[in-house]
């Protein structure tokens, strides 16, 4: 037993007791405790397990500078992995175990590979296991790699809340520094948020002090917070500000306790204060990694929040002038401590498992803790986040906030400020932008840094067992840079992510090399500050609201029409309707009439004097030439020359036209024609309206489709609509819009009118078609409809490669005189190629099944079989009464009637080349009536 | 120095005080035979080849900071050939095959652990585009299986098999022998390989300007002074348009923050590499346990080298998408590199139109498992002033003749 | 292809109940007469007939009224029917009635839900009102109070946002 709970003193509540246990064995704890402060307050000295040689590891600092503790975690029926026992608050009933280590941290039976550690220095990795394979290895390595097990069970409702806020200053740090700059800015008039990553505020004020300015620490801090609360200012206790991003935008992480995902605060701040205070760097000394020795200031948190004494026997090694303050704490708290200089002499720690004593300059002490601090470091991770420099002050042995980012300063012991008073007056004055008063500091530090070539082993990196010896490895092999040391030994690497090696790691490295320290430089600090989880960044945006589908507004008809919904082109459409029977759906459409929801397919507005001339340039075909009332079919090409979407396009008078794209192409479209409207063009006289939400359609395609319109009460002549053709009038007095055109074959109307009058519409067409034996139809057997008439999806019989006269339409590259999208593009060697891919259609065997989409097409050549095409299409056809593809083959055009090899999955079948229209190629059934 | 069990043994008994450097910190020279600019993996595989297969005598690599601290540091240590056309599966192949006995090569482990890769298919359309892309890799004799659902849930039961799945898997396109490797290992690898052939590695060595004279590249002035070669590389991913204008040229070259994310390291997840283009996110699981994760570019064209927020959240929400249980994972850290964009997502690797100068570059978000090709086929270039058969596709003139080789489809994440 | 039919929540009606939540309330309000008119705005307004075009953090009033939605842009709210298409007096008039669909957030805490989806403060002023919130194409507005606001979403896309305001 060495650490031990003292009578009084800490922010924790005695009366309220917690159990727990932790490796199968039961303890207890207070309302208050961390875990880790549980575990010392129970004399528990071996927490866990190092990464590598699976050495003991006990405790080693007090928040998130502790590398050491770190447990699977489970609570009721939440299990939690990696949970750091220092930062993690201790709830009744909690279950803890240490990660990697079986059975328990105390008795590892992975602990023997200690004994082999002179064949595992940093890097073995990459000298051996290459013989026969790393397969060979690879497994077993895998598994004991790693640290927490995750379970495959799901959280339910694990979901972050997401919030933006603004604000004149935040504040980042509740200690004295931020306290003090938090209620001077809100005080001023700013708006302001301080935020600490603790559920309590006063940061390491209640470690040292007796009083300040007059009060007790814990007075002064709720005075502060009063004070701060009062003028307007924002309190954020337990949230940890873990990120700086561009344009002044930090991230906040608010604990909402265990199992809970934390809430992410984005926040927009004018200017930041980081007051993120100071951690201890760890002595660099012979066995320093045995449980027992700690951090001298952690020690002091210990006893000054939790109430707990981390000792009986304490030695204190230490290099600066916090010591002796430090030594009389401990002592009037009931330890018996023992000061030593570190830099004096070499130390040894002694024990085996734990330790139990320390030997320096030949002598000996016995003792059950070491509280060890070559310095204070400042926690300077958001400045650099946010691109401020570093300084090296060689008086305060530390790297220092230099050159500032815009809008952001530093106060305090993050800012190399370790005096009380001098943090509080330069906190004050940065707050609010005033100058800051001359201060001296009464910090006193001889420089103690790692000495290389000792006997026994030194550890840099507790967790990732990174020695002295491995550095030296490390700068023997030319691994040299700040970098690639890290990468090498992994030092900095752990879960930690380097708090407490960085600095000692790259000292050695200077020692070693003969630099000095700010030459050799630190890695580059990224975000998380500490480990987030990753529904942090998830939010709401799972299921449902994650790239949610646009719905349609006759949703309700549909589901009452028993259809099967999915997902085409970014919407919720109906698939089929009722017991799945495409076929039946197909012949319906053929035979009577279908009728279907159309509403996805675009309908953008461009309208102004040089509407007509735009759309000519947009498109490939011609349009100026379009007569109004008409539609023409049309492609609208990349600059590269490749088709990009198909769809028609409808004028509506001289300088008005609706261009009809597919429905998943709606968005890109409208951004396409924006851009081009902005580049060359008077912006005045041209202006293009997505107004695709605004017109739900219903579609009738059908021999008997006029039928049906012809009781729609839509004050239409049916017998001067020729196909290709618009009609605007009304529905229910409302403005409809009708287009004769068709996807299918068949005529077709696709009638358009206001979100108020499409139910009603919907209903009539359903009920004009009911006794035509007409009915509903899903995008199943349109995608069959339109394929017997070999119409092509653009994204499904085209690629990245297509080009319009390969689907048969040369003409306008061949005549189009006017400039357009994809015009250069389309007189490339390549597109001149002779053996470009068609499309064509393909017809299989008597008997034979349909083909499968993406089988290829093959041809066989010195080398063996090569791909000379792709099925894109294939469907058992009811209007054929036999199945028909679609493909893209090379030289497609020359070789009908040819017979080629299918080829799918090492399976070969054959097909004959046919006109891709199998359907009514003349198109009596498009034009009829 | 052979690196084995053998000498890590004696070693071990000898304290590790006989280990050499990886490589030497050499001066530049005045001249060379031939400078490679750009210090990863791409411009130290070159380096490598050209010593080992083209036995071309004086060459040096210059590279700004520390070698292999750009993209070749930064990836996500994916290696794959599944590719649809024809010209990028015999790039993408040959740099497997290269990958595949790389360890013995280079007498340094890169850990290339060939545990497949699945990129998933969510609906009847992409398991059609996925047996479309199945057929093609089989035809060019490259493995690929095209699996069901139950396989993938063997192969990767982390995967979302839920009810409310927003993208239920339907199948997916399955690479055996693509996984991932210890990018590190790969630029050092290279490194010490090419150093003990007798290339000059100067690090912290920055090309300020490229010397030109009647048209002609000459040589570099570099803050370590001015340097002249025969033959001038740049294999200096994220800065390709910039160090192109030294010379003059221009490149249809777009650069891009692609970001890239680390969990803590947990116990065995997922075996395999698995994408899901619809969540717009890929992840796999490194051999220290953490899981790494990639998905899409950051929206704005920069040199940063850092990304931010907005992307963050896409691509985690991505991968709780694809993997609810993760979502109680910690991020460990993210950081990011700088790409360089082609109009068609396929590299550039040819002469740069001034003579004496040549561009390997281009490689968008897929620079990783093509080093050692990358590497195999500049050398080609530099050492003979021609195209290997291979690298032919490849060059700048495509987007004049037209003949790109667009793989938007294929690598399905950022282009 | 799969029936997804029981993976998205069905549609509500347009009569739909207001969501209670903490300090704010939220309403789906009946469809309104929405106009959009690009072109100089000068004459956008002169055809729309109104004074002004609001914007952020305007308090908008009156009926009808009109939101600036780009420099060359406004949406006109309860204007009664214009005639779509080019107008000879330089403008291009569409109708969006059924485009958009209006949900009305009011109370002290209207401003926080808000700014889950966007950042969003009275001090940050902005000509137009349009803005992405939670990835969507929106229109957001103070409406007659300071505690009141308007927000347009594209009709396809409102089941989706009413499932993020209710989560």
């Amino acid at each position: 037993m060495s650490g031990f709970r003292i009578a009084k003193g800490g922010l924790i509540n005695r009366e309220q007791t917690l159990d727990f246990t932790f490796d199968g064995r039961k303890y207890q704890g207070v309302k208050g405790d961390t875990l880790a402060s549980a575990l010392l307050a129970n004399g528990v000295r071996i927490v866990g397990r190092s990464f590598k040689y699976h050495r003991p590891r006990g405790v080693w600092g007090v928040w998130f500078d502790d590398p050491n503790a770190i447990f699977d975690l489970t609570l009721k029926d939440v299990s939690l992995p990696n949970c750091p026992a220092t930062t993690t608050h201790l709830v009744e009933g909690m279950s803890a175990r240490a990660v990697n280590a079986y059975p328990s941290a105390q008795f590892d039976i992975k602990g023997v590979f200690d004994r082999f550690h002179r064949f595992m220095p940093a890097g073995f990795y990459y000298k051996t296991f290459k013989w026969p394979h790393w397969h060979l290895f690879e497994p077993v390595i895998r598994k004991m790699a790693g640290l927490g097990h995750l379970g495959s069970e799901i959280i339910e409702g694990y979901q972050s809340e997401q919030h933006n806020i603004r604000c004149d200053l935040l504040v980042i740090g509740g200690g004295p520094a931020g306290l003090a700059g938090a209620q001077a800015a809100a005080q001023a008039g700013q708006s302001v948020i301080l935020v600490d990553d603790h559920p309590e505020f006063g940061g390491g004020l209640y470690r040292r002090s007796k009083d300040i300015e007059g009060v007790k620490p814990a007075q002064w801090v709720a005075r502060q917070c009063r004070a701060i609360e009062a003028a307007g200012g924002r309190l954020m206790p337990a949230t940890t500000a873990f990120g700086v991003y561009d344009h002044n935008m930090v991230a906040l992480a608010q604990d909402k306790g265990f199992g809970l995902a934390p809430t992410l605060w984005r926040v927009r701040a004018k200017r930041i204060l980081m007051a993120t205070g100071a951690t201890d760097r760890p002595v660099t000394f012979a066995n320093n990694d045995r449980p027992g020795v700690m951090s001298l200031d952690g020690a002091l948190e210990y006893l000054a929040r939790y109430g707990v004494l981390v000792g009986r026997k304490i030695a204190v090694l230490s290099n600066n002038s916090f010591v002796e303050p430090a030594a009389e704490i401990l002592r009037r708290a009931g330890g018996e401590v023992r000061v030593l200089d570190a830099t004096q002499g070499q130390a040894k720690a002694l024990g085996n498992k734990v330790l139990h004593g320390v030997e320096m300059n030949g002598q000996r002490f016995d003792c059950d803790t070491l509280l060890a601090s070559s310095g204070l470091t400042p926690v300077v991770h958001l400045w650099r986040h946010a691109g401020g420099k570093l300084d090296w002050d060689e008086n305060l042995a530390a790297f220092i906030p230099g050159k500032a980012p815009d809008n952001m300063r530093a106060a305090g012991a993050a800012n190399g400020t370790f005096d009380l008073d001098n943090a509080l007056s330069e906190a004050r004055a940065k707050a609010i932008g005033a100058p800051v008063p001359k201060q001296k500091s009464t910090y006193r530090i001889t420089p103690l840094w790692p000495k290389p070539d000792a006997k026994a082993r030194q550890w840099i990196d507790f967790q990732h067992d990174v020695t002295l010896k491995d550095i030296e490895l490390a700068a023997r092999e030319n691994y040299a840079s700040v970098e690639h040391l890290k990468r090498y030994t992994t030092l900095g690497m752990a879960s930690d992510q380097g708090k407490t090696s960085n600095m000692t790691g790259l000292a050695a490295m200077a020692a070693l090399q003969g630099r000095s320290i700010p030459e050799v430089g630190t890695t580059t600090f990224r975000p998380p500050f500490v480990p987030v989880p990753i529904g942090l960044y998830g939010g709401a945006r799972r299921g449902q609201l994650f790239n949610p589908l646009k719905r349609l507004v006759l949703e309700d008809r549909h589901r009452a029409a028993g259809a099967a919904l999915g997902e085409y082109g970014g919407w919720l459409r109906p698939g089929w309707y009722g017991a799945r029977d495409i076929t039946r759906e197909v012949l319906r459409a053929r035979n009577a009439a279908g009728i279907l929801d159309a509403s996805p397919l675009g309908k953008i507005e461009v309208m102004g004097p040089d509407a007509a001339s735009f759309v000519n340039f947009i498109y490939y075909n011609t349009i100026s030439t379009l007569k109004t009332g008409c539609i023409r079919y049309g492609f609208m090409l990349t600059e590269g020359g490749i088709v990009y979407d198909d769809g028609v396009i409808a004028r509506l008078a001289d300088n008005h036209f609706v261009i009809s794209c597919s429905s998943s192409h709606v968005e890109s479209v409208t951004a396409a024609l924006e851009s081009w409207r902005q580049d060359g063009n008077d912006p005045d006289r041209i202006f293009i309206h997505d107004c695709t939400q605004n017109w739900p359609t219903v579609t009738v395609t059908g021999p008997k489709a006029r039928e049906i319109m012809a009781q729609l009460d839509l004050s239409i002549d049916l017998a001067d609509f020729p196909h290709m053709t618009w009609r605007e009038t009304r529905f229910k007095q409302a403005a409809a819009r009708v287009a004769r055109v068709s996807f299918t074959g068949d005529t077709s109307y696709e009638i358009s009118v206001p979100v108020d009058k499409v139910h009603a519409l919907w209903d009539a067409v359903i009920l004009a078609g009911k006794p035509l034996g007409a009915g509903p139809i899903g995008v199943e057997a349109l995608s069959v409809l339109r394929a017997e008439k070999g119409y092509i999806i653009v994204g499904k019989d085209t690629d990245g490669e297509v080009m319009p006269h390969d689907l048969g339409f040369a003409i306008p590259r061949a005549k189009k005189t006017a400039a357009f999208v994809g015009d250069r593009g389309l007189h490339t060697d390549n597109a001149n190629r002779e053996d470009r891919r068609q499309l064509v259609g393909l017809r299989v065997p008597d008997g034979a099944v349909a083909l499968a989409t993406g089988a290829h097409l093959v041809e066989k050549s010195a080398s063996g079989l090569h791909s000379i095409g792709v099925v894109t299409s294939s469907y058992n056809s009811p209007s054929i009464g036999q199945p028909i593809a679609l493909a893209l083959v090379e030289k497609g055009t020359e070789r009908m009637g040819e017979t080629l090899t299918i080829w799918h999955m090492d399976q070969q079948n054959t097909a004959t080349v046919v006109s891709p229209v199998f359907l009514d190629p003349k198109g009596a059934r498009l034009n009829a009536g | 120095m052979t690196y084995s069990a053998f000498s890590l043994l004696r070693e071990a008994l000898r304290n590790h005080t006989g280990w050499k450097p990886a490589w030497r910190s050499p001066k530049p020279r005045a001249e060379y035979d031939v400078i490679i600019i750009g210090g990863g993996g791409h411009g130290l595989a070159t380096a490598y080849y050209l010593a080992k297969n083209h036995n071309v005598g004086r060459i040096a690599v210059l590279e700004k900071g520390w070698l292999g601290g750009g993209n070749t540091g930064r990836n996500t240590t994916v290696i794959r050939s599944n590719y649809f056309y024809p010209e990028s599966v015999a790039l993408y192949e040959l740099s497997m095959k290269l990958y595949e006995g790389l360890s013995r090569d280079l007498n340094y482990n890169v850990m290339f652990s060939q545990r497949g890769m699945l990129i998933l298919a969510h609906s009847q359309p992409e398991m059609e585009i996925a047996a479309r892309t199945v057929n093609a890799m089989r035809l060019n004799g490259v493995d690929a299986d095209l699996l069901g659902p139950e396989d993938v849930r063997k192969r990767a039961p982390v995967l979302n098999f839920r009810d409310d799945a927003r993208y239920p898997i339907h199948g997916a396109v399955f690479q055996g022998r693509a996984g991932t490797g210890r990018h590190d290992a790969v630029a050092w690898g290279y490194a010490r390989g090419a150093d003990q052939r007798g290339v000059d590695i100067i690090q912290n060595c920055e090309v300020l300007d490229v010397i030109v004279e009647g048209g002609v590249c000459k040589g570099v002035e570099t803050s370590k002074g001015t340097i002249r070669a025969g033959r001038i590389g740049a294999a200096v991913a994220g800065h390709s348009s910039a160090l192109a204008q030294m010379a003059g040229v221009s490149l249809p070259i777009q650069s891009y923050a692609l970001q890239a994310f680390v969990s803590e390291p947990l116990k065995p997840v997922i075996d395999t590499v698995a994408f899901s283009p619809s969540a717009g996110t890929y992840f796999s699981q490194s051999d220290k346990g953490g899981l790494v994760i990639g998905g899409g570019l950051d929206r704005v064209p920069s040199y940063g080298q850092r990304g931010n927020l907005p992307m963050q959240e896409a691509v985690l929400s991505g991968l709780i998408e694809m993997a609810p249980a993760v979502a109680k994972v910690k991020l460990l850290r993210h950081w990011a590199g700088i790409v360089d964009v082609t109009p068609d997502s396929s590299p550039v690797i040819g002469p740069s139109g001034v003579d004496g100068l040549f561009l390997n570059c281009g490689w968008g978000t897929g620079g990783f498992k093509a080093i050692p090709a990358g590497g195999y086929l500049f050398a080609h270039l530099l050492a003979t002033g021609t195209h290997h058969a291979i690298s032919r596709p490849f060059d700048l003139d495509r987007f004049r003749s037209g003949y790109l080789v667009d793989e938007g489809a294929a690598s399905g994440i950022a282009h | 292809m799969r029936d997804d039919s029981t993976k998205w929540d069905t549609p509500l009606g347009q009569e739909r109940a207001t969501i209670a939540g903490d300090g704010f309330e939220l309403s789906l309000i009946p469809l309104t007469c929405q106009t959009l008119i690009s072109g100089p705005i000068a004459a956008c307004l002169a055809v729309s007939g109104q004074k002004q075009a609001f914007g952020w953090p305007d308090i908008v009033t009156g009926q009808p009224y009109a939101l600036r939605l780009r420099r060359d842009r406004l949406l006109v709210v309860n204007g009664g029917q214009q005639a779509e298409g080019w107008d000879e007096r330089g403008v291009a008039v569409s109708d969006m009635t059924g485009a958009y669909s209006v949900i009305e957030i009011d109370g002290p805490q209207a401003i926080d839900l808000l700014n889950s989806g966007t950042e969003l403060s009275i001090d940050l002023p902005s000509g137009t009102v349009a803005r992405q919130f939670h990835g969507f194409a929106t229109l957001i507005y103070r409406w007659q109070s300071l505690t009141c606001y308007r927000l347009h979403i594209q009709r396809c896309y409102l089941e989706a946002i009413w499932k993020h305001m209710q989560s």
